[in-house]
């Protein structure tokens, strides 16, 4: 546990600091990064349909979602039907007869 | 002088401008730094200052100086700056913090001092640093043009557009917040 004066003392050392805060100046090619930006500035920029609409992009994503959740219910609707789908007569068949099924019976000879 | 500086530059001359960049390219990015503490940063901060100042000297109507303008669109760019920050990546501030305690270091390291207490030091200015990076904006503004760039109380009142008392004011309870949070973070500090 800290005293109260322990705190304050590192209080006081860490606000002394303050008169040391670091200073920062530009450095000698500042004027000339800086002309090169006003020059790009001034170039004529070429639109771009989908980057400058700033509506298109919210539309687009917007798009994207409804036709993935219509895709994902006629998905879910197709399935359902087929799982409910009335069997055919060769399915029928198959069912009757166990031919689906595998047996474990063996014919065995009379050898006398 | 500044008004003729003011004249040519609304003309588009060329040399006025880059005399005027000369004459606060250092003020801009120090004040740039004093709000984000990052070198890279201060410096783009300051292109985009004078990139403003270029392009809206023509409604500057001097009602104020060039000086107190120029301040004021600095202090405008570096709130808007950490304002994206703050909104797009707060965990990257908590990164950038650590690279500005990096920076300020060697700087310290420059005085005469052992490495123990250069190393007590940096971990001091990266706590002072966070606290005020918690200040309400107005009161970070005014502290920072105060003890970055030395301005009087006067001339932040006029970059802030209010009263030489408000400015007081902001300072003061600037200053009675970094204590408390310092105070807070020693004491909760194992």
């Amino acid at each position: 546990m800290k005293t109260k004066e322990a705190i304050d003392e590192q209080v006081t050392k860490t606000l002394e600091l303050m008169e040391q805060l670091p200073k920062a100046s530009a450095d000698a090619f500042f004027y000339t990064r800086l002309s090169a930006r006003l020059e790009r500035q001034n170039e004529p920029t070429v639109f771009n349909w989908f980057f400058d609409i700033p509506m298109l992009k919210p539309a687009f994503i917007a798009l994207f979602i409804f036709l993935n959740l219509v895709s994902l219910v006629h998905w879910v609707n197709q399935y359902q039907s087929v799982q409910t789908q009335p069997l055919t007569a060769t399915e029928e068949l198959i069912e009757e007869y166990s031919l689906n099924q595998t047996t474990n019976s063996y014919l065995v000879f009379n050898e006398e | 002088m500044e008004n003729e500086l003011i004249k040519n530059l609304q003309l588009g001359s060329e040399s006025a401008f880059r005399e005027i960049v000369d004459l606060y390219k250092n003020k801009v990015v120090n004040t740039c730094f004093g709000f984000v503490n990052n070198a890279a940063d201060a410096d783009d901060l300051a292109q985009e200052v004078f990139v403003e100042v270029f392009q809206s000297i023509h409604y500057f109507n001097q009602d104020s100086t060039l000086s107190t303008w120029i301040y004021r669109i600095s202090v405008n760019k570096s709130l808007d700056h950490l304002r994206k920050i703050n909104r797009k990546k707060r965990w990257a501030q908590l990164i950038r913090l650590t690279t500005q305690a990096n920076e300020i270091n060697d700087s310290l390291i420059a005085h005469e001092q052992t490495p123990e207490s250069a190393l007590e030091d940096k971990e001091r200015l990266k706590v002072l640093l966070q606290a005020i990076g918690k200040l309400p904006e107005n009161q970070r503004t005014a502290f920072t043009l105060h003890k970055n760039e030395d301005l009087s109380y006067k001339e932040i009142s006029e970059v802030m557009k209010t009263s030489v008392s408000s400015v007081e004011s902001l300072i003061h309870r600037a200053k009675k917040n970094l204590k408390e949070s310092l105070t807070h973070y020693y004491a909760s500090e194992k």
